[in-house]
């Protein structure tokens, strides 16, 4: 299992594609809670996205895009959010947590 | 009992055990038992498992006052509805205090830092009160804010520790004598929902059954029957607690 610290690391590589600022540090937010959700959430960067999964059927992308990046969930009902500022990163750590919560019980099943 | 007398439940007789009551006509206001929950590696239990006792303890006819401190998402205010907006806001300010009422005998305090916590005696009302203190235990000790938390109650108050966690019955063990350093012959419980039954040093384990876990992503306070009856049980012992009965159970 890795460590929370490696897997920030790895988050992390796909936050110079943002601008500095307000951006890339609501991405670092967002990753960082997303890590946070469980032990057992992976991630993966890609070239142009991270990735984050469980083996219980979570699964989110951020994409970043310079000024703004898009986070998609890969739950029941797909969501698609663009995030510039607090108060979407906000909606988009909910769906994200949601997401999370929905795969959680079955990993328990 | 008088044969043929139907038995009162426990909603019935629960308030005279725990009520604060010095005498007739004389109700004071206050605690009246306090529910530690420890979840011990995080995640999405704490937040889930307090809000569904908080509302079970409500249906025994209590009123709940929910202090909900810990870094993992997600916490008390989602389980309670709240946008995220506001459930959500201690993630950009880590001072940020989130509290709710739903405004059927539960009020919630959510904050990641428990030292921001404050259960206060600000009309919690007559008959049973209960706080419940929901936290992360670290392994090792109780978050500072916690311990500040148990030092500020009412002496005396009946309390029980509920630990929950997957897989770490040895960490249950050291969080129980930890507790009881500070409140001698406490009741403890181990809830271990991967339905492991493990019994350490005569620690109570108590596995969650199969299947209770669905809805961890309802936007609302789970309901079942297991939650009715751990609650019901906890009440049990907190009134022996404050009866001066209570067992030891290690």
């Amino acid at each position: 299992m890795t460590g929370s610290d490696e897997r920030r690391e790895v988050a992390g590589r796909n936050a110079s594609r943002l601008i500095e600022g307000d951006v890339r540090r609501l991405y670092s937010i967002l990753c960082d809670e997303i890590i946070g959700f469980s032990h057992s959430v992976t991630v993966e960067a890609a070239p142009f996205e991270t990735r984050f999964a469980t083996s219980s059927g979570m699964y989110i992308k951020i994409a970043p895009y310079r000024e703004l990046f898009l986070v998609s969930s890969g739950c029941d009902s797909p969501v698609e959010i663009r995030v510039s500022d607090e108060a979407a990163l906000l909606r988009a750590l909910d769906i994200a947590l949601e997401c999370f919560l929905v795969s959680a019980f079955s990993d328990r099943s | 009992m008088q044969q043929g007398q139907r038995p009162r439940n426990l909603r019935d007789i629960s308030h005279l055990y725990l009520s604060t009551s010095r005498g007739e006509g004389v109700e004071e206001t206050g605690p009246s038992a306090m529910v530690a929950l420890a979840s011990i590696e995080g995640g999405p239990l704490r937040a889930w498992l307090s809000a569904g006792l908080a509302a079970a303890f409500v249906s025994q006819g209590a009123s709940v006052k929910l202090l909900d401190a810990g870094r993992s998402l997600p916490n008390a205010g989602y389980y309670f509805a709240l946008s995220p907006e506001l459930y959500l806001r201690p993630v950009m300010d880590e001072k940020a205090v989130v509290e709710a009422d739903d405004g059927g005998g539960i009020r919630v305090m959510s904050a990641r830092d428990p030292s921001l916590l404050r259960y206060g005696d600000d009309g919690t009302g007559t008959g049973l009160n209960v706080i419940m203190i929901a936290f992360e235990w670290d392994g090792v000790d109780f978050p500072d804010g916690s311990r500040r938390l148990f030092d500020s109650l009412p002496p005396g108050l009946p309390v029980f520790l509920l630990t929950v966690s997957d897989c770490y019955p040895v960490a249950a063990e050291g969080i129980s004598r930890t507790f009881r350093e500070i409140f001698p012959g406490a009741p403890v419980m181990a809830l271990f929902p991967s339905g492991k039954e493990e019994r350490r040093g005569g620690l109570e384990a108590c596995p969650f059954p199969a299947g209770i876990l669905t809805g961890l992503s309802r936007r609302m306070p789970p309901v079942s029957s297991f939650l009715t009856g751990l609650s019901g049980e906890i009440l049990q012992r907190l009134a022996s607690c404050k009866r001066g009965a209570a067992r030891d159970w290690i």
